[in-house]
Protein backbone atom coordinates (compact mmCIF):
# COMPACT_ATOMS: atom_id res chain seq x y z
CA UNK A 1 0.00 0.00 0.00
CA UNK A 2 2.83 2.35 0.89
CA UNK A 3 4.44 1.64 -2.46
CA UNK A 4 1.21 2.35 -4.33
CA UNK A 5 0.71 5.56 -2.34
CA UNK A 6 4.30 6.53 -2.97
CA UNK A 7 4.00 5.78 -6.66
CA UNK A 8 0.80 7.79 -7.02
CA UNK A 9 2.32 10.71 -5.10
CA UNK A 10 5.37 10.50 -7.36
CA UNK A 11 3.22 10.42 -10.51
CA UNK A 12 0.56 13.00 -9.58
CA UNK A 13 2.54 15.11 -7.12
CA UNK A 14 4.91 16.60 -9.72
CA UNK A 15 4.88 20.27 -10.64
CA UNK A 16 3.79 19.59 -14.23
CA UNK A 17 0.90 17.38 -13.07
CA UNK A 18 -0.32 20.02 -10.62
CA UNK A 19 -0.14 22.75 -13.26
CA UNK A 20 -2.06 20.53 -15.73
CA UNK A 21 -4.80 19.84 -13.17
CA UNK A 22 -5.05 23.53 -12.21
CA UNK A 23 -5.28 24.60 -15.89
CA UNK A 24 -7.94 21.91 -16.50
CA UNK A 25 -9.97 23.15 -13.50
CA UNK A 26 -9.68 26.74 -14.80
CA UNK A 27 -11.03 25.58 -18.18
CA UNK A 28 -13.88 23.66 -16.49
CA UNK A 29 -14.86 26.73 -14.43
CA UNK A 30 -14.39 29.33 -17.18
CA UNK A 31 -16.30 27.30 -19.80
CA UNK A 32 -19.81 27.60 -18.30
CA UNK A 33 -19.16 31.19 -17.10
CA UNK A 34 -18.07 32.39 -20.55
CA UNK A 35 -20.75 30.22 -22.16
CA UNK A 36 -23.48 31.88 -20.10
CA UNK A 37 -22.03 35.38 -20.51
CA UNK A 38 -21.57 35.13 -24.27
CA UNK A 39 -24.79 33.21 -25.04
CA UNK A 40 -26.57 36.47 -25.85
CA UNK A 41 -24.65 39.57 -26.90
CA UNK A 42 -26.65 42.69 -26.09
CA UNK A 43 -26.85 45.05 -29.08
CA UNK A 44 -29.49 47.53 -28.04
CA UNK A 45 -31.28 48.22 -24.76
CA UNK A 46 -33.93 50.95 -24.93
CA UNK A 47 -36.09 51.84 -21.94
CA UNK A 48 -39.03 54.27 -21.96
CA UNK A 49 -38.52 55.21 -25.60
CA UNK A 50 -41.22 57.48 -27.08
CA UNK A 51 -42.44 56.77 -30.61
CA UNK A 52 -44.28 59.54 -32.44
CA UNK A 53 -47.97 59.31 -33.29
CA UNK A 54 -47.43 60.10 -36.98
CA UNK A 55 -45.15 57.12 -37.44
CA UNK A 56 -48.01 55.10 -38.94
CA UNK A 57 -48.09 57.32 -42.02
CA UNK A 58 -44.33 57.79 -42.47
CA UNK A 59 -41.60 55.29 -41.63
CA UNK A 60 -39.05 58.08 -41.05
CA UNK A 61 -40.97 58.99 -37.88
CA UNK A 62 -40.86 55.41 -36.57
CA UNK A 63 -38.14 54.01 -34.33
CA UNK A 64 -35.66 51.94 -36.36
CA UNK A 65 -32.76 49.73 -35.31
CA UNK A 66 -30.60 48.12 -38.02
CA UNK A 67 -28.72 44.87 -37.41
CA UNK A 68 -27.07 41.96 -39.25
CA UNK A 69 -27.53 38.23 -38.82
CA UNK A 70 -25.09 35.57 -39.96
CA UNK A 71 -25.87 32.04 -41.13
CA UNK A 72 -27.65 30.07 -38.37
CA UNK A 73 -27.53 33.07 -36.03
CA UNK A 74 -30.60 34.25 -34.13
CA UNK A 75 -31.54 37.78 -33.17
CA UNK A 76 -33.46 37.78 -29.90
CA UNK A 77 -35.81 40.66 -29.18
CA UNK A 78 -37.71 41.44 -25.98
CA UNK A 79 -40.39 44.01 -26.70
CA UNK A 80 -42.65 45.64 -24.13
CA UNK A 81 -45.03 48.59 -24.46
CA UNK A 82 -46.17 50.78 -21.59
CA UNK A 83 -49.76 51.05 -22.63
CA UNK A 84 -51.30 54.48 -22.53
CA UNK A 85 -54.16 53.82 -24.94
CA UNK A 86 -51.90 53.74 -28.01
CA UNK A 87 -51.19 50.37 -29.64
CA UNK A 88 -47.56 49.97 -30.71
CA UNK A 89 -46.45 47.59 -33.45
CA UNK A 90 -43.04 45.95 -34.00
CA UNK A 91 -42.05 44.68 -37.41
CA UNK A 92 -38.78 43.52 -39.00
CA UNK A 93 -37.98 44.42 -42.60
CA UNK A 94 -35.02 44.01 -44.94
CA UNK A 95 -32.49 46.84 -45.11
CA UNK A 96 -33.21 47.43 -48.82
CA UNK A 97 -36.98 47.59 -48.28
CA UNK A 98 -36.46 49.97 -45.38
CA UNK A 99 -34.23 52.28 -47.46
CA UNK A 100 -36.86 52.36 -50.21
CA UNK A 101 -39.56 53.12 -47.63
CA UNK A 102 -37.52 55.99 -46.19
CA UNK A 103 -36.75 57.44 -49.63
CA UNK A 104 -40.43 57.37 -50.62
CA UNK A 105 -41.83 58.28 -47.18
CA UNK A 106 -43.93 55.10 -47.08
CA UNK A 107 -46.05 53.88 -44.21
CA UNK A 108 -44.43 50.96 -42.33
CA UNK A 109 -47.59 49.01 -43.20
CA UNK A 110 -46.57 49.20 -46.88
CA UNK A 111 -43.05 47.76 -46.44
CA UNK A 112 -42.57 43.98 -46.87
CA UNK A 113 -42.53 42.42 -43.38
CA UNK A 114 -40.38 39.48 -42.44
CA UNK A 115 -41.68 36.60 -40.32
CA UNK A 116 -40.30 35.75 -36.89
CA UNK A 117 -41.03 33.37 -34.03
CA UNK A 118 -42.82 34.43 -30.85
CA UNK A 119 -42.52 32.14 -27.82
CA UNK A 120 -45.09 32.03 -25.04
CA UNK A 121 -43.67 30.27 -22.02
CA UNK A 122 -46.64 28.30 -20.73
CA UNK A 123 -46.15 25.15 -18.66
CA UNK A 124 -49.75 24.20 -19.41
CA UNK A 125 -48.76 23.03 -22.90
CA UNK A 126 -45.75 21.39 -24.49
CA UNK A 127 -43.05 23.69 -25.94
CA UNK A 128 -44.17 22.65 -29.42
CA UNK A 129 -47.62 24.15 -28.76
CA UNK A 130 -46.46 27.39 -27.19
CA UNK A 131 -45.03 29.36 -30.07
CA UNK A 132 -46.29 31.11 -33.19
CA UNK A 133 -44.89 32.61 -36.37
CA UNK A 134 -45.80 36.25 -36.80
CA UNK A 135 -44.97 39.05 -39.20
CA UNK A 136 -45.73 41.70 -36.56
CA UNK A 137 -46.64 41.99 -32.90
CA UNK A 138 -48.88 44.71 -31.49
CA UNK A 139 -48.86 45.76 -27.87
CA UNK A 140 -52.44 46.68 -27.08
CA UNK A 141 -51.81 46.33 -23.38
CA UNK A 142 -48.70 46.07 -21.27
CA UNK A 143 -47.66 43.03 -23.26
CA UNK A 144 -44.19 41.56 -23.52
CA UNK A 145 -43.08 39.58 -26.55
CA UNK A 146 -40.09 37.22 -26.78
CA UNK A 147 -39.06 37.15 -30.42
CA UNK A 148 -36.49 35.06 -32.31
CA UNK A 149 -35.55 36.19 -35.79
CA UNK A 150 -33.20 34.45 -38.25
CA UNK A 151 -34.11 36.07 -41.57
CA UNK A 152 -37.56 34.81 -42.46
CA UNK A 153 -40.22 32.18 -41.77
CA UNK A 154 -43.59 30.83 -42.81
CA UNK A 155 -46.92 29.71 -41.41
CA UNK A 156 -47.60 27.53 -44.44
CA UNK A 157 -47.34 23.86 -43.47
CA UNK A 158 -45.18 23.56 -40.36
CA UNK A 159 -44.75 26.89 -38.61
CA UNK A 160 -41.06 27.64 -38.78
CA UNK A 161 -38.35 30.22 -39.22
CA UNK A 162 -35.11 29.74 -41.13
CA UNK A 163 -31.75 31.31 -41.58
CA UNK A 164 -31.34 34.06 -44.18
CA UNK A 165 -28.14 35.98 -43.46
CA UNK A 166 -28.34 39.68 -44.21
CA UNK A 167 -29.09 43.20 -42.98
CA UNK A 168 -32.44 43.90 -41.38
CA UNK A 169 -34.19 46.73 -39.53
CA UNK A 170 -36.47 46.53 -36.51
CA UNK A 171 -39.23 49.14 -36.83
CA UNK A 172 -41.45 50.20 -33.93
CA UNK A 173 -44.38 52.53 -34.66
CA UNK A 174 -47.82 53.50 -33.48
CA UNK A 175 -50.25 51.24 -35.30
CA UNK A 176 -53.44 53.29 -34.75
CA UNK A 177 -54.28 56.84 -33.73
CA UNK A 178 -52.11 59.92 -33.53
CA UNK A 179 -50.91 59.82 -29.91
CA UNK A 180 -47.31 58.97 -29.07
CA UNK A 181 -46.49 55.63 -27.41
CA UNK A 182 -43.82 54.41 -24.98
CA UNK A 183 -41.99 51.14 -25.25
CA UNK A 184 -38.99 49.14 -24.00
CA UNK A 185 -36.81 47.15 -26.39
CA UNK A 186 -33.92 44.77 -25.81
CA UNK A 187 -32.07 43.33 -28.81
CA UNK A 188 -29.54 40.51 -28.45
CA UNK A 189 -27.56 38.54 -30.99
CA UNK A 190 -26.92 34.88 -30.39
CA UNK A 191 -23.27 34.72 -29.33
CA UNK A 192 -20.60 32.03 -29.44
CA UNK A 193 -21.25 31.11 -25.77
CA UNK A 194 -22.17 27.48 -26.32
CA UNK A 195 -19.28 26.84 -28.71
CA UNK A 196 -16.82 28.44 -26.26
CA UNK A 197 -18.30 26.41 -23.39
CA UNK A 198 -17.92 23.15 -25.36
CA UNK A 199 -14.37 24.02 -26.48
CA UNK A 200 -13.28 24.87 -22.91
CA UNK A 201 -14.77 21.66 -21.52
CA UNK A 202 -13.18 19.57 -24.29
CA UNK A 203 -9.76 21.21 -23.64
CA UNK A 204 -10.16 20.55 -19.88
CA UNK A 205 -11.10 16.92 -20.52
CA UNK A 206 -8.19 16.48 -22.96
CA UNK A 207 -5.75 17.83 -20.35
CA UNK A 208 -7.05 15.45 -17.66
CA UNK A 209 -7.13 12.50 -20.06
CA UNK A 210 -3.62 13.22 -21.34
CA UNK A 211 -2.36 13.39 -17.74
CA UNK A 212 -4.09 10.11 -16.92
CA UNK A 213 -2.76 8.63 -20.17
CA UNK A 214 0.83 9.56 -19.32
CA UNK A 215 0.44 8.18 -15.78
CA UNK A 216 -1.15 4.98 -17.12
CA UNK A 217 1.66 4.59 -19.68
CA UNK A 218 4.30 4.98 -16.95
CA UNK A 219 2.49 2.51 -14.69
CA UNK A 220 2.06 -0.05 -17.50
CA UNK A 221 5.71 0.34 -18.50
CA UNK A 222 6.84 -0.27 -14.91
CA UNK A 223 4.37 -3.09 -14.52
CA UNK A 224 5.46 -4.90 -17.66
CA UNK A 225 9.15 -4.73 -16.74
CA UNK A 226 9.94 -8.31 -15.79
CA UNK B 1 34.18 -9.13 -46.84
CA UNK B 2 34.03 -7.09 -43.66
CA UNK B 3 30.52 -5.86 -44.53
CA UNK B 4 29.27 -9.44 -45.02
CA UNK B 5 30.74 -10.44 -41.67
CA UNK B 6 28.90 -7.61 -39.94
CA UNK B 7 25.56 -8.47 -41.61
CA UNK B 8 25.94 -12.15 -40.72
CA UNK B 9 26.71 -11.28 -37.16
CA UNK B 10 23.65 -8.98 -36.91
CA UNK B 11 21.27 -11.58 -38.35
CA UNK B 12 22.76 -14.25 -36.08
CA UNK B 13 22.28 -11.95 -33.09
CA UNK B 14 18.67 -11.27 -34.05
CA UNK B 15 17.95 -14.97 -34.55
CA UNK B 16 19.61 -15.79 -31.25
CA UNK B 17 17.42 -13.19 -29.46
CA UNK B 18 14.25 -14.64 -31.02
CA UNK B 19 15.29 -18.19 -30.05
CA UNK B 20 15.96 -17.01 -26.50
CA UNK B 21 12.51 -15.39 -26.34
CA UNK B 22 10.66 -18.50 -27.50
CA UNK B 23 12.85 -20.77 -25.37
CA UNK B 24 12.20 -18.49 -22.43
CA UNK B 25 8.46 -18.91 -22.84
CA UNK B 26 8.72 -22.67 -22.45
CA UNK B 27 11.42 -22.63 -19.81
CA UNK B 28 9.83 -20.13 -17.46
CA UNK B 29 10.55 -20.25 -13.77
CA UNK B 30 7.64 -20.23 -11.32
CA UNK B 31 8.04 -16.57 -10.43
CA UNK B 32 7.99 -15.38 -14.06
CA UNK B 33 4.98 -17.57 -14.89
CA UNK B 34 3.07 -16.13 -11.90
CA UNK B 35 3.95 -12.61 -13.06
CA UNK B 36 2.60 -13.43 -16.52
CA UNK B 37 -0.69 -14.68 -15.07
CA UNK B 38 -1.14 -11.69 -12.74
CA UNK B 39 -0.25 -9.18 -15.46
CA UNK B 40 -2.53 -10.88 -17.96
CA UNK B 41 -5.35 -10.85 -15.44
CA UNK B 42 -4.89 -7.16 -14.69
CA UNK B 43 -4.76 -6.26 -18.40
CA UNK B 44 -7.88 -8.35 -19.08
CA UNK B 45 -9.69 -6.83 -16.08
CA UNK B 46 -8.78 -3.25 -17.10
CA UNK B 47 -9.96 -3.71 -20.68
CA UNK B 48 -13.00 -5.72 -19.54
CA UNK B 49 -13.95 -2.88 -17.17
CA UNK B 50 -13.56 -0.35 -20.00
CA UNK B 51 -15.83 -2.57 -22.11
CA UNK B 52 -18.48 -2.69 -19.36
CA UNK B 53 -18.29 1.08 -18.79
CA UNK B 54 -18.74 1.66 -22.51
CA UNK B 55 -21.74 -0.70 -22.62
CA UNK B 56 -23.18 1.01 -19.55
CA UNK B 57 -22.85 4.45 -21.20
CA UNK B 58 -24.62 3.11 -24.31
CA UNK B 59 -27.37 1.54 -22.19
CA UNK B 60 -27.84 4.80 -20.27
CA UNK B 61 -28.18 6.94 -23.39
CA UNK B 62 -31.98 6.87 -23.19
CA UNK B 63 -31.98 8.01 -19.55
CA UNK B 64 -29.52 10.78 -20.41
CA UNK B 65 -31.77 11.87 -23.26
CA UNK B 66 -34.85 11.94 -20.98
CA UNK B 67 -33.03 13.99 -18.33
CA UNK B 68 -31.52 16.44 -20.84
CA UNK B 69 -34.88 16.87 -22.60
CA UNK B 70 -36.61 17.59 -19.29
CA UNK B 71 -33.90 20.15 -18.43
CA UNK B 72 -34.30 21.68 -21.89
CA UNK B 73 -38.06 22.02 -21.35
CA UNK B 74 -37.56 23.53 -17.90
CA UNK B 75 -35.13 26.10 -19.31
CA UNK B 76 -37.60 26.94 -22.09
CA UNK B 77 -40.51 27.34 -19.68
CA UNK B 78 -38.29 29.48 -17.43
CA UNK B 79 -37.85 31.83 -20.39
CA UNK B 80 -34.08 31.26 -20.64
CA UNK B 81 -34.43 30.85 -24.40
CA UNK B 82 -37.08 30.67 -27.11
CA UNK B 83 -38.56 27.80 -29.07
CA UNK B 84 -36.01 27.98 -31.90
CA UNK B 85 -33.14 27.57 -29.42
CA UNK B 86 -35.17 24.83 -27.70
CA UNK B 87 -35.33 22.97 -31.03
CA UNK B 88 -31.60 23.48 -31.60
CA UNK B 89 -30.80 22.05 -28.16
CA UNK B 90 -33.17 19.11 -28.75
CA UNK B 91 -31.15 18.19 -31.84
CA UNK B 92 -27.90 18.50 -29.86
CA UNK B 93 -29.29 16.18 -27.15
CA UNK B 94 -30.21 13.62 -29.81
CA UNK B 95 -26.74 13.94 -31.36
CA UNK B 96 -25.06 13.24 -27.99
CA UNK B 97 -27.44 10.30 -27.38
CA UNK B 98 -26.48 8.75 -30.73
CA UNK B 99 -22.77 9.22 -29.95
CA UNK B 100 -23.27 7.53 -26.56
CA UNK B 101 -24.62 4.50 -28.43
CA UNK B 102 -22.07 4.59 -31.25
CA UNK B 103 -18.96 4.87 -29.00
CA UNK B 104 -19.67 1.31 -27.92
CA UNK B 105 -18.68 -0.02 -31.35
CA UNK B 106 -15.29 1.70 -31.19
CA UNK B 107 -14.44 1.19 -27.51
CA UNK B 108 -15.67 -2.40 -27.26
CA UNK B 109 -13.69 -3.52 -30.30
CA UNK B 110 -10.47 -1.95 -28.98
CA UNK B 111 -11.15 -3.39 -25.51
CA UNK B 112 -11.81 -6.84 -26.97
CA UNK B 113 -8.31 -6.75 -28.45
CA UNK B 114 -6.90 -5.77 -25.05
CA UNK B 115 -8.79 -8.54 -23.27
CA UNK B 116 -7.52 -11.10 -25.79
CA UNK B 117 -3.93 -9.89 -25.32
CA UNK B 118 -4.41 -10.24 -21.55
CA UNK B 119 -5.77 -13.76 -22.00
CA UNK B 120 -2.84 -14.72 -24.24
CA UNK B 121 -0.43 -13.53 -21.52
CA UNK B 122 -2.37 -15.64 -18.96
CA UNK B 123 -2.13 -18.63 -21.31
CA UNK B 124 1.64 -18.15 -21.60
CA UNK B 125 1.86 -18.02 -17.79
CA UNK B 126 0.00 -21.33 -17.43
CA UNK B 127 2.09 -22.90 -20.20
CA UNK B 128 5.09 -21.75 -18.17
CA UNK B 129 3.73 -23.69 -15.17
CA UNK B 130 2.94 -26.73 -17.34
CA UNK B 131 6.50 -26.88 -18.69
CA UNK B 132 8.17 -26.31 -15.33
CA UNK B 133 10.05 -29.48 -14.35
CA UNK B 134 10.23 -28.44 -10.72
CA UNK B 135 6.46 -28.75 -10.20
CA UNK B 136 4.58 -31.98 -9.58
CA UNK B 137 2.87 -33.64 -12.52
CA UNK B 138 -0.72 -32.94 -11.31
CA UNK B 139 -0.10 -29.23 -10.98
CA UNK B 140 1.49 -29.19 -14.44
CA UNK B 141 -1.47 -31.08 -15.92
CA UNK B 142 -3.93 -28.69 -14.27
CA UNK B 143 -1.95 -25.72 -15.60
CA UNK B 144 -1.95 -27.21 -19.08
CA UNK B 145 -5.73 -27.78 -18.98
CA UNK B 146 -6.33 -24.19 -17.77
CA UNK B 147 -4.01 -22.88 -20.52
CA UNK B 148 -6.02 -24.87 -23.06
CA UNK B 149 -9.34 -23.55 -21.72
CA UNK B 150 -8.11 -19.92 -21.76
CA UNK B 151 -6.71 -20.38 -25.27
CA UNK B 152 -10.05 -21.82 -26.40
CA UNK B 153 -11.81 -18.74 -24.97
CA UNK B 154 -9.39 -16.48 -26.86
CA UNK B 155 -10.00 -18.41 -30.08
CA UNK B 156 -13.77 -18.39 -29.69
CA UNK B 157 -13.92 -14.68 -28.83
CA UNK B 158 -11.56 -13.91 -31.72
CA UNK B 159 -13.35 -15.92 -34.38
CA UNK B 160 -16.96 -16.06 -33.20
CA UNK B 161 -17.40 -12.65 -31.51
CA UNK B 162 -18.69 -14.02 -28.21
CA UNK B 163 -19.52 -17.14 -26.24
CA UNK B 164 -23.06 -17.72 -25.04
CA UNK B 165 -23.74 -20.10 -22.19
CA UNK B 166 -27.38 -21.08 -21.77
CA UNK B 167 -28.49 -22.82 -18.59
CA UNK B 168 -31.83 -24.63 -18.55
Amino acid sequence: MTNIGGTLKELFGGKKSKITVIIAIIFFVLGPILGFTLAKIPMQVVTGKVVEGGSLSNVTLAYAFPFNVQYEQSCIIEFTARYNGTPIRLIIVGQGAYNTGVENGLSPDNIAWRNFMVSTFSRAVTPGSSYSIESSVVCTGDDTFYIEFMGDGTITGTDRIWSEPGSYVIIVYVSAGTDAGVFDLKVYLEGPGEIINNIFIIIGLCLILSLLGVVAAILIKRFLEV
Amino acid sequence: MGMEDTSIKKSDLSKSKKDNFYDGLLKMDKERATKFIVKGLIIAIIFGTIMLISASIAAGSGDFSNLATEYNEQMYWNGAYGYQTFLQKSHEINFVRLWMIYQQFIVVNISRLGVNIGLVIITLGFIGFATNDNLDSRTRLAALIIAGVVLSIVMFTSFFTQINVTLN
